[in-house]
């Protein structure tokens, strides 16, 4: 019999987690929801040696606060023990920002394994990474690969055996150091007296001191069986810099983890491109957007016109058909009328929203939508609305249940 | 101390100060904001989120945000 491993993926958006998700899983997926919550759960499983390794997918969130829905589903799925190993993803393109979720994963005692994406991306940009070094820095397996390329797979493979097997934890006691040394450090060790020795579940005591100095409400329900709510609320209110502090050791950590394993050979070329500096300039930055959109509906129709046109030949094609069957009349009228229209609609229908999907669906991947939304900001503020809600809204011009699957990334 | 949306174009600055409730807090630090952290202004015209590139990252912020952020201007 093989043996049975589980492992989650914890990543910021943008990290390539979905991605890496397809590429192990392939077809073996399905998707569901968080028990209780309207949080997308993403499952699924793949083989390698004699091990089944079944996966979760957990929402893309900036770190693991309980800003959220998908924060505190994340964090109590890996704290209960939901996973035997949650492999952290961070882009290298972005490390100093994109480790942020590995500090706030730090204190966790959960296995776990750094992935590094977008290496290719790094690369061009002239930035070495001493994979090594830094694996030995973490106490954890460290691996890089460009998530859409399989090939670049072995070593995470490898990796995942091996953190299967010996269940390496992060390190995280330099982190602790910062927090005990810095300035707010009267504080934290106020905060470690006030949670349990041993930590609850998988959270150790140290990761639980720093919750509690940021006033997370999640963490302060949680201890509330150990210690008096009231002491820990009261704490919480005299500490309302916390998170500034936590923050602020976590980036020193991760500038003390990136000094010596990353080297940068190549200045930073222009940040803003030239068609950038269009589609975000004060003049030309809706029209630019307006006409990039109309461009797209038009496209969709262009990519949807063959199955538009099949859906609206099937009444013609079979109704003549149905009609020299030589049924009873009435019965004949009834299944044009009804079955013969419906299956015409379903193709043009279908037709259509391929077209929308796949052409926005360029749009979004090649990243011009943040621009959408960032030139749309302030008139979609006048509606008492984000920026990024112009995106389900233009798509609902053409398809109103494309914008209201879209309106799932608005913040509630 | 000015604050993020009275830089110019171009402008570096250093961040000195965040105000606002933890909820805030701890969403801009998580992408990568915090005190001390070393930043450029990309664009910052009147009724757009301010663009900011910071830690690698281009980041824009809308305009109420980036008012209860303080800087000190390097260069």
């Amino acid at each position: 019999m093989s043996a049975e491993k589980k492992i989650a993926l914890l990543g910021q958006p943008n990290s390539g987690k979905s991605t890496v998700f397809n590429m192990l899983t392939g077809a073996h997926q399905h998707v569901g929801n968080w028990p209780g919550k309207t949080v997308e759960k993403v499952e699924g499983e793949f083989t390698y040696g004699d091990t089944k390794y079944l996966i979760a997918d957990l929402p893309g969130t900036y770190s693991l606060s309980a800003n959220s829905d998908e924060e505190i589903v994340t964090r109590d799925y890996i704290a209960s023990g939901g996973a035997d190993i949650v492999c952290i993803l961070a882009d290298s393109s972005q490390l100093e920002r994109s480790l942020f979720m590995l500090s706030d994963y730090a204190g966790i005692t959960v296995p776990a394994m750094l992935v590094l994406t977008m290496t290719d991306v790094a690369k061009a940009q002239g930035k070495k990474i001493n994979i090594a070094k830094l694996s030995e820095k973490l106490g954890i397996p460290v691996v890089s690969i460009v998530a859409p390329d399989k090939k670049s797979y072995g070593s995470f493979y490898k990796a995942l055996e091996e953190a299967a097997k010996a269940q390496k934890q992060l390190d995280f006691s330099a982190l602790t150091e910062l927090y005990k040394n810095g300035e707010q450090k009267a504080a934290y060790a106020k905060a470690l007296a006030l949670v349990p020795e041993n930590g609850v579940e998988k959270y150790s005591s140290e990761w639980l001191a720093a919750k509690l100095l940021e006033g997370d409400n999640a963490v302060i329900n949680k201890l509330s069986s150990a210690s008096d709510r009231s002491t820990l609320k009261k704490f919480a209110q005299e500490n309302p810099d916390g998170s500034l502090y936590t923050s602020d050791c976590k980036f020193e950590w991760i500038d003390g983890l990136l000094s010596d394993t990353v080297t940068k050979t190549k200045k930073t070329s222009e940040i803003l491109t030239k068609f950038d500096r269009a589609a975000i300039s004060k003049r030309w930055g809706k029209l630019i957007s307006i006409g990039i959109v109309l461009l797209g509906i038009i496209g969709s129709f262009i990519v949807a016109a063959p199955l538009m046109g099949i859906g609206s030949a099937i009444p013609s094609v079979l109704t003549p058909l149905i009609n020299a069957i030589g049924m009873p009349e009435m019965l004949a009228s009834f299944i044009n009328s009804t079955l013969i229209t419906a299956l015409g609609w379903v193709f043009s229908m279908a037709g259509f929203v391929f077209g929308i999907n796949l052409v926005f669906g360029l749009i979004e991947e090649v990243g011009y939508m943040a621009r959408v939304s960032y030139v749309f900001d302030n008139t979609m503020n006048k509606l008492g609305l984000q920026g990024k809600s112009i995106m389900p809204m233009l798509v609902s011009f053409g398809c109103t249940i494309g914008g209201a699957a879209g309106t799932r990334v608005i913040d509630s | 101390m000015p604050k993020l949306t009275e830089l110019k174009d171009g402008q570096k600055a250093k961040i000195t100060g965040i105000n606002g409730d933890r909820r805030y807090l701890s969403r801009v630090t998580s992408i990568g904001l915090n005190v001390g952290c070393d930043i450029e202004v990309l664009q910052n015209v009147r009724n757009r989120p301010v663009l900011v590139y910071g830690r690698d990252t281009m980041i824009a912020l809308n305009r109420n945000e980036s008012e209860r952020i303080t800087v000190e201007v390097t260069k």
